[in-house]
């Protein structure tokens, strides 16, 4: 308070007064044009030349209203959600060839693509690396990054120490770019760090990034590091709807920070850690869709042992190397891994909402 | 009585400072790279730069460049024309995605139609049912349709209003009350009149709340225009090709300056719109 908020209300008053003669003709303007169309409205009623609409007028303006409004939205829907799900269906029976004169075509091969593709999880080494990657970096952001986001949250949801600063360095990382950060994080990893320790400790260490066994390791790193700003926004803002008669009624029986969290504060959040849990960028779906940042950091030639699902079937369709004919096979894998996760999205949320903590208020 | 100090907030806190730190230590030595010449920053990555030198900078604006297909060859597009299409992009994208859900949640909660519930209902199942690689469809639909590598073609992508924020604007419009529409009606104005002179000015904060978090997104985006529109290459777009071309990667001071100028224009609006965006979005319940 004090001085940082009068500055601050000092510049806003000279924005607000700079601006002001512009607003207000703004708004005469308006005001005036306004007024004018309803007194010829009034006017026009009084000469009878414009029935008062009845009811059957009355409704068909409403109804075009609202059919030029929903349309565009609903057709944008039809094409970009139904039509692109349909064809995704379609395209996993396909297979393109190439004919004696060059020219390419897709046609029908039945369970070809899902034939090779569950023989290639099978038995393919590159594809079993891909599954246990996949999986680790969800496991690792669902036991260490969600309780750590709700800590967070809590802590700037009491407020705390220095919470106003940590609540906008939290938020920093989601408003700058991932290319931004992954370059920072890179380089600062690859140059800084060394340069740090030979400078302060006088040890000569290899760039980070260039020993395998770190680069893995470091990239899992990263993903929990700049994730944290969505979370924790998201929890915030749901625990600042908890009812603070709760939580008086509780300081009042002396409960300590940490029961608080355990007893109240989780139970009254759940639907939001459910959600989280399993739906959106963190869910469940997000084993076969993740990339973790491995094309921002290695565009295509990350090294095969770092794979996850969701970095193959993207180099898969966008590398320099994919073909149409590759198509097919990661849209059958697509449609395998949604085969998977659909269900097992639905009951899980089932589940959670059964077993979970009741709370309504 | 008195509750019982836990040690709770002092580690949260202790965890809290060093994952700040661990935030602000490489952005700022980001900053001081940039201003480094290539070979300083080779020999002393860690000090503090001799010179302040802005000719990474201006070097961005005349060096930094990435190829782009053009007639059958390529031609060179400079930072420029690239921060000229992020502005594009991001402002159309940005009025595009957050008019559709917001129009489309008002003609919902305000008018009745039997439309209503379908729109409500496949609004819930887009969000709930998650659906795995779409991308190879969506490219090949894209191509189809000739709306590949246009910007025109990636508002229409946009023009979506299935997704969480419909339902933010939903609950914001089902808190309104129609009794404002209601006097003007009597004032003979149209359904027209109604949503932009009284309703939508009601939820203006919503509106630039999500505004804001959609251009943020936009500008930073790289993933869409690589995918969809590689001739009108974005900033944050041409800071990732050039730093995996060879020229680029060894740059590594003038990669930073464009990592510099792609967060400058985000940080000028977050420090303008702080308050807003922090804490306007909720989802029901009347903030107090």
């Amino acid at each position: 308070m004090g001085k940082k908020e009068n500055i601050k209300n000092e510049q806003n008053k000279i924005i607000y007064f700079l601006a002001l003669p512009f607003k207000q003709i703004y708004k005469l303007v308006l005001d005036t044009i306004y007024n004018i169309q309803v007194a010829i409205h009034e006017k026009a009623l009084k000469n009878n030349k414009v029935k008062a609409a009845g009811m059957g007028q009355k409704r068909r303006k409403e109804l075009t209203f609202y059919y030029c409004i929903v349309a565009l939205p609903l057709l944008q829907f039809l094409i970009f959600y139904v039509g692109v799900n349909i064809n995704s269906i379609l395209l996993a029976f396909k297979s393109y060839k190439i004919n004696e004169m060059g020219i390419g075509a897709y046609s029908y091969t039945g369970f070809s693509n899902f034939s090779i593709f569950i023989n290639d999880i099978f038995n393919n080494v590159m594809l079993k690396s891909m599954m246990n990657n996949s999986f680790l970096i969800y496991g690792i952001g669902l036991v260490v990054g969600i309780p750590l986001s709700i800590l967070f949250s809590y802590y700037l949801y009491k407020k705390f120490l220095f919470s106003k600063t940590f609540n906008i360095l939290l938020f920093f990382p989601s408003i700058i770019s991932s290319v931004v950060m992954v370059l920072m994080y890179q380089y600062f990893i690859d140059r800084a760090i060394p340069g740090m320790m030979f400078n302060i400790f006088g040890i000569k260490i290899d760039p980070p990034l260039s020993i395998t066994s770190m680069v893995f390791p470091l990239v899992v790193f990263f993903n929990l590091w700049s994730g944290f700003g969505v979370s924790v926004l998201m929890y915030s803002s749901a625990m600042s709807r908890i009812p603070e008669s709760i939580v008086e009624c509780a300081k009042i029986e002396g409960i300590s920070k940490i029961k608080e969290l355990w007893y109240i504060t989780l139970p009254l959040i759940y639907p939001t850690i459910t959600t989280f849990l399993v739906a959106g960028t963190a869910g469940i779906a997000s084993i076969f869709t993740n990339q973790s940042n491995l094309y921002t950091f290695f565009g295509e030639a990350a090294d095969s042992k770092l794979y996850t699902f969701g970095y193959y079937l993207f180099v898969k369709v966008i590398g320099t190397k994919a073909t149409l004919a590759d198509y097919p096979y990661a849209a059958a894998a697509g449609l395998i891994f949604t085969a998977i996760v659909a269900p097992v999205t639905i009951a899980v949320r089932w589940a959670l909402e059964k077993f979970g903590p009741v709370t309504e208020y | 009585m008195k509750s019982k100090k836990s040690s709770l907030p002092i580690i949260l806190g202790i965890l809290l400072v060093v994952y700040s730190l661990s935030i602000i230590i490489p952005f700022i030595w980001s900053i001081f790279a940039s201003f480094k010449n290539i070979i300083e920053f080779s020999l002393y990555p860690f000090e503090l730069p001799k010179n302040y030198r802005f000719e990474n900078y201006i070097n961005a604006f005349s060096k930094l460049y990435i190829p782009v297909p053009y007639e059958g060859s390529f031609r060179k597009v400079y930072m420029w024309e690239m921060l000229f299409n992020s502005v594009v992009y991001s402002l159309g994208c940005t009025i595009m995605a957050t008019l559709t859900p917001c129009l489309t949640a008002y003609v919902v909660v305000k008018y009745n139609n039997w439309l209503n519930k379908y729109i409500y209902g496949i609004v819930i199942i887009t969000i709930i049912l998650p659906i795995v690689g779409n991308l190879p469809s969506e490219i090949q639909l894209v191509k189809f349709l000739g709306i590949y590598d246009s910007i025109f073609g990636i508002w229409i992508m946009k023009l979506s209003f299935a997704n969480f924020y419909f339902l933010i604007f939903y609950s914001t419009f089902k808190s309104l009350s129609w009794e404002y529409a209601e006097a003007a009606i009597i004032d003979g104005a149209g359904h027209w009149k109604i949503m932009t002179r009284i309703m939508m000015p009601l939820v203006k904060p919503t509106i630039l709340a999500v505004g804001l978090l959609f251009f943020i997104n936009f500008w930073n985006d790289y993933y869409t225009p690589m995918v969809y529109l590689k001739s009108m290459p974005t900033v944050a777009y041409g800071l990732f090709h050039y730093s995996k071309t060879a020229a680029g990667a060894s740059f590594i001071p003038m990669q930073l300056a464009g990592c510099m100028i792609v967060f400058i224009p985000i940080f000028i609006l977050f420090l303008l719109f702080r308050n807003k965006l922090i804490g306007n979005l909720t989802m029901g319940g009347i903030k107090g």
